[in-house]
């Protein structure tokens, strides 16, 4: 028969084999169906969680950004603004200075304190009976002939308080014996003597505001060089010397004072106190209760030393540590899987690199270096039974017995996977201080991946998979491809250009690390604790 | 239901349409399969992880040549993916035999007491390489420039191995004769 007809004869006898086909088929198809449908959902829900989870870290990380870039827009206004402001606080301050009388009605309106009690000078002015600490001593004068009706009622009120106070100042003359007497202007109608922390020096003022003026005379004491020691340092123009220690019984209005840090500002704060701090409904609770422009209160922001995370920085690090390795194994049929599994397991794995950072202004980050990374795996096979039969024989050569041995023989290796990888990853850096924190998210992308040792073929026979051995179907690829990293990196700061780093991470395989020409597949996922050190450049 | 309509219902993902499908050619594959594996077991998964793709491709499915032929091609592939094909590789002698059309034996009448579990049986006995590439030259149909491609070796390896596996085949049905006798 010729080859072609055989050929055919063979071809027609096995086409036509329609052999049973048992009923558990469709059951076990129908199953696996459902397992992929069930597993495209997980997987979907994998990706939507991972969604989720880069945009409330990407959200997170834009809502502090813009709390501390809000932050520091305030800071910066206000520094610009009191730049201005203190100039011309300066420039009035000289005036002071050299007229020894401040008129200045601009402060007053500038001076916005949300009152209205305090820039009308109709209204009454409340001060606590018994508060000796908390009252002034002020001269009211109405220089309005409209007003002069009003103003002698007020005057009256005035007067009333005035002489509540003298009674209450009296009373504590032991501790505070008031220096200053009164006087009368020529242009006053009224005086208000009040005794005070201020009443060492004197000073007066003439305030006018559009409708009414608030004249401050506060009258020499007869102790000329107390009164010069005792001189408040906007007039003494002495930036050392910011305010007299026995003004401070104003706390709420120390604390505000806390807040700025400037010789310019604190001889405006100073300035501003003897109208501010005994009156009680002025009182300020913090510095936010009193509503003064920035003309008037300039905060100029402390100068920040490391204060936040977030600059334009660079650094360089070295890090090392050990990795959990995850091995995924999957195959059409599950006995070579398993037997994949069972003859090799992990015994050791680490990686280490080298990294560049670059943080910005916002405290976003980039990071990119190489990472090298090792698996050390045990390989064990059953290579099957060897029968060793064993004959005894005599001296004379005749068999006295008869043993069959069965013995098994094992191979062991060590497989080492060896991978050269690119890492990208966008972070987001916080932390102040000692401490840092950087939350990074991004892909490990391979260079290149080398192995070496054993692993089963789906005959249960060794083969081997080492890189430069001879091509084989078993061996793993030698470029692993792309996988997602994440990572927590926590840095303490051991000097000003040296950081101490501990780093969990966790790195997820896109891809089998198996060849693409079995149905095997075997990936390996990590997790692992990276320690490092890194230098500010 | 025609094919084309079996086809649109598993494109939907019908159950009743796929396991119609499955109902009417799953026999005809298994007989693919079996020419391929090892044990009916091997075959079993063959199909099994056949059908998967099957119904997972099916969109892809052009109406240009039969549904079956189709299908089988996918069962082929499949069986090729499963048997890895270094192991192939490494069987086939490199060694070229000419393929001469010799004639082994003449006694047409030998082969018509074979029967199909017969013949199938003798083709399993073959060693893998052998059996594939007289599976896929003689039975599929395929060219030995396909098959070289499809099993990463040479057109000659693939002409040497389809010869020798021939000679075997013939050789085991003239034994399987003369014990019949």
């Amino acid at each position: 028969m010729k080859d072609n007809l055989f050929d055919k004869y063979v071809k027609d006898q096995m086409d036509g084999l329609r052999p049973d086909v048992g009923s558990h088929l469709w059951e076990n198809i129908a199953k696996k169906m459902e397992q992929k449908k069930t597993a495209i959902f997980w997987s979907l829900k994998k990706l939507m969680l991972l969604l989720l989870l880069v945009f409330v870290t990407v959200g997170s990380g834009f809502y502090i950004f813009n709390k501390i870039a809000n932050k520091k827009n305030v800071q910066f206004k206000n520094n610009d603004l009191s730049k201005n402001n203190i100039v011309s606080q300066n420039e009035k301050l000289n005036a002071v200075k050299q007229n020894d009388l401040l008129t200045n009605e601009n402060d007053y309106k500038n001076t916005t304190i949300k009152s209205s009690n305090f820039v009308n000078t109709n209204a009454a002015v409340k001060i606590k009976k018994n508060s000796i600490s908390t009252t002034v001593e002020n001269n009211l004068q109405t220089t309005s002939n409209n007003n002069i009706g009003n103003d002698n009622k007020n005057l009256k009120r005035y007067k009333k308080i005035v002489s509540i106070n003298d009674a209450a100042a009296n009373k504590n003359s032991s501790t505070k014996k008031p220096l200053l007497t009164q006087s009368n202007n020529s242009s006053s109608t009224a005086q208000n003597v009040n005794t005070t922390t201020y009443s060492k020096y004197t000073n007066e003022n003439k305030i006018a505001s559009n409708n009414a003026i608030i004249q401050k005379k506060i009258i020499l004491s007869n102790n000329d060089n107390l009164l010069e020691e005792n001189k408040p340092s906007f007039l003494k123009m002495n930036n050392k010397k910011y305010y007299n220690k026995k003004s401070t019984k104003n706390i709420n209005v120390a604390n505000a004072i806390i807040t700025a840090r400037t010789n310019e500002q604190q001889n405006v704060l100073n300035y501003l106190q003897p109208f501010t701090s005994e009156l009680d409904f002025m009182k300020p609770k913090n510095i936010f209760d009193i509503k003064i422009t920035s003309r008037v209160f300039p905060i100029i922001p402390c100068p920040e030393i490391e204060k936040n995370a977030a600059g334009n920085k660079k650094y360089l690090e070295f890090y090392a540590g050990p990795d959990f390795i995850i091995r995924s194994f999957s195959d059409t049929g599950k006995v070579y899987a398993a037997q994949r599994k069972a003859s090799t397991g992990i015994y050791f794995a680490y990686s280490a690199g080298l990294r560049y950072i670059k943080v910005y202004k916002s405290g976003m980050s980039i990071r990119t270096g190489v990472n090298y990374s090792q698996i050390n795996e045990r390989f064990v096979s059953f290579d099957g039974y060897i029968l060793e039969r064993i004959v005894q024989v005599n001296a004379a050569g005749d068999t006295t017995a008869n043993f069959t041995q069965f013995n098994t023989q094992y191979k062991k290796s060590t497989n080492i996977y060896k991978s050269l990888d690119i890492p990208f990853q966008l972070g987001y850096e916080m932390g102040n201080g000692r401490l840092h924190t950087n939350i990074g998210l991004g892909i490990n992308i391979n260079i290149a991946s080398r192995q070496t040792g054993s692993v089963l073929d789906n005959t249960g026979k060794p083969v081997n998979i080492s890189t430069n051995a001879a091509s084989s179907i078993y061996q793993f690829k030698t470029n692993a491809g792309v996988s997602f990293l994440g990572s927590v990196s926590f840095y303490y700061k051991l000097s000003d250009r040296w950081h101490l780093m501990l780093e969990p991470y966790v790195r997820y395989s896109l891809s089998p690390y198996t060849k693409p020409d079995i149905s095997f597949k075997q990936k390996f996922n990590a997790a692992g604790l990276r320690l490092g050190i890194r230098r500010d450049f | 239901m025609t094919d084309t309509e079996l086809i649109k219902g598993c494109i939907r993902e019908e159950a009743h349409c796929q396991k119609s499908l499955f109902n009417r050619y799953a026999s005809s594959l298994l007989g693919v399969s079996t020419r391929y594996a090892r044990t009916r077991e091997d075959a079993e998964d063959i199909l099994q992880d056949s059908f998967i793709k099957i119904f997972n491709k099916i969109s892809q499915f052009k109406a240009e040549g039969s549904l079956e032929g189709w299908m089988k091609k996918i069962v082929v592939n499949t069986a090729l993916k499963k048997y890895t094909l270094s192991r192939y590789s490494k069987e086939l002698s490199v060694e070229e035999v000419r393929d001469n059309n010799e004639h082994i034996f003449d006694d047409a009448p030998a082969f018509n007491s074979l029967t199909e579990k017969d013949l199938l049986l003798l083709i399993n006995n073959l060693p893998q390489g052998y059996k594939i590439i007289f599976n896929l030259y003689a039975i599929e149909g395929y060219a030995h420039d396909e098959i070289a491609t499809m099993l990463n070796i040479k057109a000659g390896t693939s002409r040497s191995q389809l010869v020798k596996a021939r000679n075997l085949l013939q050789k085991e049905i003239m034994q399987t004769r003369r014990v019949a006798v």
